[in-house]
C-alpha cells in the first residue's frame, strides 16, 4: 500500500480514493510511535544530532523572541542583493550544514547504526531520514516567522506611506524565502540524483581529498558516497576558523547586521558536530571536555581581550587631576565661564541634561537632543 | 549653549551619547561641528551640516555586529 502511495496517480473511483487514503495512513503510521521502544529510538536520534538541533533551537529563540533580531530584516529588504546574499547564507551556512551534519552524524554513528539494524522498524528508519530534512527546512521557517514578527513590530507613525511600504516589502521577502525553502526541499530530495550528473561527478573526482581526510579522522560517510557534502562542511569549518583568526570588526564590515546571523548560527555546527561524533565514538563528553580545556588554556596563557589602557599622564604631560570636584567648585567654574560670578543674579539658567539607558538607541537620542540644542540655541529657555 | 551647560548625567546607552557629545564638543575650539565624514553609511541623512547631524552620525554606527561576532567566535576561543 505504501509503495502504491509513492507512485503519483489520479484516483478515478471511490475505491481508488479509499485505497489512496489507506496508503497515506500507512505512511503516516510509520512516523507515529507505537511503543516505548519507538520513543527511545526517537530520543536517541535527537541525542545523536543534538548539535544541529541545539543550533536550530538557538536560531528559533533569536529570530522569533528577540525584537532587535527581527527588526534587522526591515533594513535588509532595502536592497535586493542583500536579500539574495542573506538567503544564500541561510541556505549554505545554516540550513545545508544543519541538514547535512544531522545526516552525516546518523550515517556514521556505529551504535546508532547497530540500533537501527537491531530494531529493523519503519519508525526509526523513517525518522532518521525525515528529521534531518525537517531540521534543514525549519531554518527557513525561523526566518519566515521572524519576518512575520518584524511586520508586527512596525511602529504606528504619522507617515501614511512608509509603514505599509515596509510591510509590503517584508511580505515579498517572505515569498522569496518560501521560494528558497522550496528550492532547498527540492535539493534535499534530489541530492542523490544531482550527484549522478556529469558536472557534479567531475567535481567529485577532484575533491577526493575530502573523503581521505574524513577517513583519516574516522568519520567517513557510510551510506552516501559523494564528497561534495563533506566538502561543504569543511568549507564552513574553515570559514569558522577564519573568523576566529580575523578581527570581528573586519568580519562585521563584510557581514553587517542581518548578514551575520546565519554565520553566528551555522558556522560552529560542523566543528561541534565533529566533537559530538567523537564523544559518541569514544563514549566521553568531548564537547564539555573541550569547553573545560579552553577555560584551562585561557587561565594558563591569558585571553586575547584587547583592553586599551591610556597613559593619561603621558598624554597630558602632567599627573591628571583625578580628585572628585565639589559641587561648589563646579558652580564657581560654571559662573566664571558665564561671566556672572560677581553678580550671580545675572547668571543664565543652567542646562542640566539627564539621559536614560536603552543601549545604542539611548546613545543616539541623547546625542541628537544635545546636537539639536547646539544647533538651535533659541530652543533653550531664556534666563 | 556649551557655556550654559552645567552637567550631563547618564546611564548605560544615555551615558554613551553624553560621552560622544562631550568628546565632540571638546574636539572643537571654534564652535563648528567637528565631523568630516560627508556620507555616513548608516545615518538617515545625506550630508552633515550641523551639530545635530554630526552627533547623530557619530552614534548611528553599527555597534552590535562586531560585538556579537566577537562574543560567538573570539571570546569562546580566547587564549593566546
Amino acid at each position: 500500500m505504501a509503495d502504491a502511495f509513492r507512485h503519483t496517480y489520479i484516483p478515478r473511483s471511490w475505491k481508488e480514493i479509499v485505497g489512496y487514503a489507506r496508503a497515506l495512513w500507512a505512511v503516516v503510521l510509520g512516523y507515529i510511535p507505537r511503543s516505548w521502544s519507538d520513543v527511545v529510538d526517537f530520543a536517541l536520534i535527537l541525542w545523536v544530532i543534538r548539535v544541529p538541533v541545539c543550533a536550530l533551537a538557538v536560531g528559533f529563540a533569536l529570530l522569533c523572541l528577540v525584537p532587535q533580531a527581527q527588526d534587522l530584516l526591515v533594513e535588509l529588504i532595502e536592497y535586493s542583493w542583500h536579500v539574495v546574499f542573506f538567503l544564500a547564507l541561510v541556505f549554505f551556512i545554516w540550513a545545508s550544514t544543519t541538514h547535512y551534519t544531522a545526516r552525516l552524524l546518523l550515517d556514521t554513528d556505529e551504535r546508532f547504526r547497530a540500533r537501527v539494524a537491531e530494531r529493523s522498524s519503519d519508525f526509526i528508519e523513517n525518522w532518521e531520514i525525515f528529521l534531518s530534512r525537517l531540521l534543514g527546512a525549519l531554518t527557513f521557517v525561523a526566518v519566515l516567522l521572524s519576518a512575520e514578527r518584524s511586520i508586527e513590530n512596525l511602529p504606528v507613525i504619522d507617515d501614511p506611506y512608509i509603514v505599509p511600504y515596509v510591510s509590503r516589502m517584508l511580505r515579498w521577502f517572505q515569498l522569496v524565502t518560501l521560494a528558497t525553502l522550496g528550492i532547498f526541499i527540492w535539493y534535499m530530495l534530489s541530492r542523490n540524483a544531482l550527484s549522478a550528473l556529469q558536472p557534479v561527478r567531475n567535481l567529485e573526482s577532484k575533491t577526493g581529498f575530502v573523503r581521505r581526510f574524513l577517513r583519516r579522522i574516522g568519520i567517513e560517510p557510510r551510506l552516501n558516497s559523494n564528497n561534495l557534502g563533506p566538502l561543504m562542511l569543511f568549507v564552513v569549518f574553515m570559514l569558522c576558523a577564519g573568523i576566529l583568526l580575523l578581527s570581528p570588526v573586519w568580519i562585521a564590515r563584510w557581514f553587517p547586521r542581518s548578514l551575520a546571523v546565519p554565520l553566528l548560527l551555522g558556522a560552529w555546527v560542523p566543528f561541534l558536530s565533529l566533537l559530538s561524533d567523537m564523544g559518541r565514538h569514544y563514549r566521553a563528553p568531548v564537547i564539555a571536555g573541550a569547553a573545560v580545556a579552553v577555560a584551562i588554556l585561557s587561565f594558563l596563557f591569558g585571553d586575547n581581550h584587547s583592553v586599551r589602557r591610556v597613559n593619561a599622564a603621558q598624554i597630558l604631560g602632567r599627573q591628571p587631576d583625578s580628585a572628585e570636584m565639589s559641587l561648589n567648585r563646579a558652580v564657581d567654574l560654571w559662573m566664571s565661564a558665564n561671566s556672572c560670578k560677581e553678580d550671580p543674579a545675572k547668571c543664565p539658567r543652567p542646562i542640566i541634561i539627564a539621559a536614560a539607558g536603552g543601549a545604542s538607541r539611548a546613545g543616539f537620542f541623547t546625542a541628537s537632543i544635545i546636537g539639536l540644542r547646539k544647533r538651535t540655541p533659541a530652543l533653550i529657555l531664556p534666563r | 549653549m556649551t557655556k550654559r551647560l552645567f552637567a550631563i548625567s547618564g546611564v548605560s546607552g544615555g551615558s554613551v551619547g553624553a560621552a560622544v557629545a562631550a568628546a565632540a564638543m571638546a574636539r572643537t575650539k571654534s564652535g563648528e561641528q567637528p565631523c568630516v565624514e560627508r556620507q555616513p553609511s548608516l545615518w538617515y541623512g545625506d550630508t552633515i551640516g550641523n551639530w545635530r547631524d554630526c552627533l547623530e552620525a557619530l552614534t548611528a554606527d553599527d555597534f552590535l555586529t562586531p560585538v556579537s561576532i566577537g562574543l560567538v567566535f573570539r571570546d569562546i576561543v580566547r587564549f593566546g
